[in-house]
């Protein structure tokens, strides 16, 4: 172990090695397509090399860049003498040692190791199996990511810095390859990490030194990993991102060197995650392996390895000799240094696959079990996905203790930002029981519905025509019921939803063909810098002109001149992002209306600025702007009391309802008012302001105000008689009766939007018996308990409706979507995101239905949609004979299609005409 | 083509553009005037005269109708949205 000592001491050769380093990237690259074979490097060698290294630390500026070369070089030549690389590399390696070891501590040497590792990767050197070499080549990469030196084989940062190229990553990987055991040895310790990591490094040969096998391990597939990355050349930034969020995963630049199948970004990913983690875990495990390595025989590795394969990460070092405890990664190490051991050869390619995927899946699997499972094969790697999951559940997994003294602080710091990011990514992995949240809204009705036992007798008693309806639906189930005994559900599939699909002949699907004025339009937009006036342009045009550019984030002042010139009467700016603050107060004087959506530095004495200035003020919508409290909005209220009819708080966190109250019922012509996200809305506030506003209010929007109840409701039913337009998003609390004061007291409503409430069906299908007609938008969004009721109202009652909103409903049947599509005439626009009904979820929609359904499908579920959506697509082109049905969701159709934009046509006001 | 099967329609400047009724029926307005129940004197001859719109975009316009016949009836792909752009 002494030349270990010596080693470590290299440490401040660092830099020159950094400076070098970026050498031996440029001649990793011709490695890139040597044929990696490493060779297993004697003890005895590195222990060779270390001396060598440790005495020669100070030609480390240029040798160890030639090392590299020389390492590089070696990795067609089957474990170029480690004299003659070790020769050009020991001073490298030396000088990286003694950058990276400050003391004598094993760990140093480690570090060294790892950072010679890095190198390693980065030059890819895979003949060498020297661990000393190894060994530089930590300090290589670890000198490298400090640098900034992109190379095509850009050397991963070191200490976690990211690196720069994916090329260089490559290259790495197959320095480890080439550098062998050492390499192995710091690799595999940060491979613990980085799950597919270790799966590259499986072509690994073994050294002697654990770190050296490591590296092999993790660089077997260097060669082709640097292949792939090298033609990754753009994932150098990618590179960087991972590593600055997956640090801690990186944990080895073995772990990153990825079979060939893998993904080659993931490769790049996790080469570069594991160069950066290779700098943290590196100085550990390398420290601890070289240790091992240097310092026990064949055997004793042994039984650090061994443990390490059946041990959870945070166990795995302990099971090394090493006197690093903190290196999780010790079951990496372990694993690897124990396929080092065994082979003291090449490793065969399986062998390494096993450690490897040992390695990785226990690390993968959970954080403390470490199930060696052989999954991998050699050369193949596991999806990148799995790869970048195993590494992430590694980051998780990875305890990396660090007690080193100062001279490992840059590791801990690197440990701890690798732990914090493996913090931040469990969250990915927790299990998410969807039965949990769903199942609290349960026990909410549950317990609403004691509570309120005076509302619900409210309803039963009236007898309005809500209650009427009720009844009737529940005789109609009780029959069904009583006819069909055997029927398990509540809802008469066989009777009530009888529905054939109608026409069968092939019906050509009519596609939308664009308007010559959306052409038109279109052109403009790319053109908007050539525009020079806008003048006799009506409004809605240069909305469409100005949304158009938004998207395509080209708005500029230029244009926004063009839209001011002339006193215009309406500016409607999707995205203000690229506005000064200064160009904007120069522009917005004396508005009519205002929308400052996401103004999210607009405080109070912005609004009232702004409202003192544009006292005529009708609609103001200041959603999303968190600075404001409630005196600004007191303010706005005194102002514009008499002028303002539109109120959009949207999410403004800083309000509190009951404190803005008072101001609220001053303004004497609001017709629409929108809380949403305001939790401290209450019933109170809602029952007083629509005693008061309730014979105006055309909106109402109280979507995520949790606290809303029944009474509420009841309220807004007594009083706003001609409210058009209610959303209750998310208001858990409310019950059917919710519904019921709905249908009996509003009669005008046309837009009404449910989502992840927990009315029944019936209580629904009611409501449309009562109300449908007019209905025009209807969202039933994840209210789960839509069936076949809901359905058979729809298809009867809505004739109006045009958009309708169904996703997450999966207890619709095939049939019954059909039947509202074929029933809803007016319908246009069908949503259907979240609805897998199963194979063969395909309704036909029959004549007379002009309809774009957009269906959409969630990450997890996109391989049963698709196949639904393209079933889907298939019956539409055949079965129908009028409607056109666009899927959005499916592929090459935008998806953002159903985002709703404003209507262009209709006033800058929803409900009051702006002509005075 | 036949004469029935044609419309005629007129510009400010007094040009006439013979075309195909299929491709004036794209515009809804002019497909209104040619069938609707009432007696439109467009109806009889077969001529819609618009005197606010000049020749340059009544051409475009005609221009139009037909890509849009094309662009309804045969792949996306194959036209392209350029095909209507390109005329500029």
């Amino acid at each position: 172990a002494g030349f270990i000592m010596t080693v470590l001491r290299s440490r401040e050769i660092v830099s020159t090695v950094s400076s070098t380093t970026s050498q031996p990237p440029k001649t990793s690259e011709p490695l890139a397509s040597e044929n990696v074979t490493v060779e297993p490097m004697t003890p005895s060698k590195s222990v060779e090399f270390l001396n060598q290294a440790s005495n020669s630390s100070t030609p480390s500026s240029s040798s160890p860049a030639q090392n590299c070369g020389h390492v590089e070089l070696g990795l067609g030549t089957v474990g170029g003498s480690v004299m003659v690389i070790g020769s050009g590399q020991m001073p490298r390696r030396s000088a990286r040692l003694a950058k990276k070891v400050g003391t004598s501590d094993c760990l140093e040497n480690v570090e060294v190791v790892s950072g010679k590792r890095k190198k390693l990767e980065l030059s890819s050197s895979s003949g060498e199996c020297d661990v000393r070499n190894l060994e530089r080549r930590d300090l290589d990469v670890m000198g490298v990511e400090n640098s900034v030196e992109v190379p095509e084989s850009s050397i991963v940062v070191t200490n976690g810095e990211a690196v720069k190229d994916g090329g260089s990553v490559a290259t790495l990987g197959l320095s480890y390859e080439i550098e062998g055991s050492r390499v192995e040895a710091l690799t595999t310790r940060r491979s613990k990490r980085k799950f597919s990591m270790e799966v590259k490094s499986l072509g690994f040969e073994s050294h002697e030194k654990g770190e050296v096998e490591k590296v092999f391990l993790s660089l077997r597939s260097g060669k082709v990993v640097r292949r792939e990355t090298k033609e990754d050349s753009g994932c150098g930034g990618k590179f960087r991102v991972e590593n600055s969020k997956k640090s801690g995963v990186v944990l080895n630049g073995d772990v990153v060197l990825q079979t060939e199948s893998a993904h080659k970004e993931e490769n790049w990913h996790l080469k570069e995650r594991r160069f950066t983690r290779a700098e943290k875990g590196k100085g550990k495990v390398g420290s601890e392996t070289l240790v091992k390595n240097v310092s026990l025989p064949v055997s004793e590795l042994d039984d650090g390895v061994t443990l390490s394969l059946g041990d959870s990460n945070s166990d795995g070092i302990g099971l090394l000799k090493s006197s690093d405890p903190k290196m999780v990664v010790k079951d990496k190490h372990s694993i690897i240094i124990e396929t080092r051991l065994k082979t003291r050869q090449r490793l065969s390619k399986e062998e390494k696959g096993k450690m490897k995927l040992g390695v990785t899946d226990s690390s993968f699997n959970s954080i403390n079990t470490a199930e060696p499972k052989t999954e991998y094969v050699n050369g193949s790697s596991p999806s990148g996905t799995v790869n970048s999951a195993a590494n992430e559940a590694l980051v998780d997994g990875v305890q990396v203790t660090d007690t080193d003294a100062a001279a490992y602080d840059a590791r801990r710091r690197y440990r701890e930002r690798f732990r914090n990011i493996a913090r931040q990514n469990a969250s990915r992995f927790a299990h998410f029981s969807s039965q949990e949240e769903l199942g609290n809204h349960a026990p909410d009705a549950a317990e609403r519905e004691n509570p309120l036992p005076e509302t619900d007798s409210g309803i039963e008693d009236w007898p309005g025509p809500f209650s009427t309806a009720m009844k009737i639906i529940k005789d109609r189930e009780k029959n069904n019921k009583g006819e069909r005994h055997g029927a398990s559900t509540v809802k008469s599939d066989a009777v009530e939803l009888k529905w054939i699909p109608k026409s069968q002949e092939s019906r050509r699907c009519q596609k939308q063909v664009p308007s010559l004025q959306e052409l038109c339009l279109l052109i403009l937009s790319k053109n908007a810098d050539a525009i020079s006036s806008l003048e006799f342009v009506p409004d809605v045009l240069r909305h469409k002109i100005c949304g158009f550019l938004c998207d395509s984030r080209r708005m500029d002042g230029h244009f926004l001149e063009l839209l001011v010139h002339g006193s215009p009467t309406e500016i409607r700016i999707r995205d203000c992002s690229w506005l000064s603050e200064e160009l904007f107060t120069k522009t917005f004087e004396g508005c009519n209306t205002s929308k400052l959506t996401g103004a999210y530095r607009l405080t109070d004495a912005g609004l009232s600025m702004l409202v003192t200035s544009a006292p005529s003020l009708k609609s103001v919508d200041i959603s999303q702007c968190p600075l404001l409290t409630s005196e600004g909005i007191c303010f706005l209220a005194n102002s514009l009391s008499l002028v303002l009819r539109e109120l959009y708080l949207d999410n403004c966190q800083g309000i509190d309802a009951m404190l803005i109250l008072p101001a609220m019922l001053k303004l004497e012509n609001l017709e629409v008012l929108s809380v949403a996200g305001i939790s401290t809305v209450g019933d109170y506030f809602v029952s007083e302001f629509s005693s008061v506003h309730g014979c105006r209010m055309k909106e109402l929007v109280l979507a995520d105000c949790m606290e809303l109840t029944d009474l509420s409701m009841k309220a807004i039913g007594d009083t706003c008689s001609d409210l058009r337009a209610v959303d209750l998003t998310n208001l858990c609390k409310l019950t059917d009766a919710s519904i019921g004061h709905l249908a009996n007291g509003c009669q005008a409503i046309q837009m009404l939007k449910f989502c992840r409430n927990i009315f029944s069906d019936e209580a629904i299908a009611a409501y449309l018996d009562v109300r449908g007609a007019f209905l025009k938008d209807l969202s039933l969004n994840n209210t789960i308990q839509v069936s076949n009721h809901t359905a058979l109202s729809l298809a009867r009652n809505c004739r109006n409706l045009r958009s309708l909103d169904l996703s997450w409903c999966r207890s619709l049947t095939n049939e019954a979507l059909g039947l509202i599509v074929d029933s809803c005439s007016s319908l246009e626009v069908l949503k259907l995101f979240g609805c897998t009904q199963g194979e063969g979820y395909l309704f036909l929609m029959s004549s007379g239905v002009n309809a774009s359904v957009h269906t959409g499908y969630v990450k997890g579920e996109c391989l049963v949609a698709r196949q639904y959506l393209s079933d889907v697509t298939r019956v539409f082109l055949d079965g129908h004979s009028n409607p056109q049905v666009k899927l959005i969701g499916l592929k090459m159709t935008p998806v953002l299609k159903h985002i709703d934009v404003p209507d262009f046509l209709l006033g800058p006001l929803r409900y009051s005409s702006t002509m005075p | 083509m036949k004469k029935e099967d044609t419309v005629k329609l007129i510009s400010a400047e007094g040009f006439e553009f013979v075309i195909d009724k299929k491709a004036a029926m794209v515009s809804q307005t002019i497909r209104n005037m040619l069938t609707s129940p009432g007696s439109f004197a467009e109806t009889e001859h077969g001529e819609v005269t618009f005197p606010e719109i000049s020749t340059t975009i009544l051409e475009k316009i005609c221009q139009y109708f037909y890509w849009s016949l094309q662009y309804a009836s045969c792949n996306v792909e194959l036209l392209g949205l350029a095909d209507c752009q390109h005329e500029h």
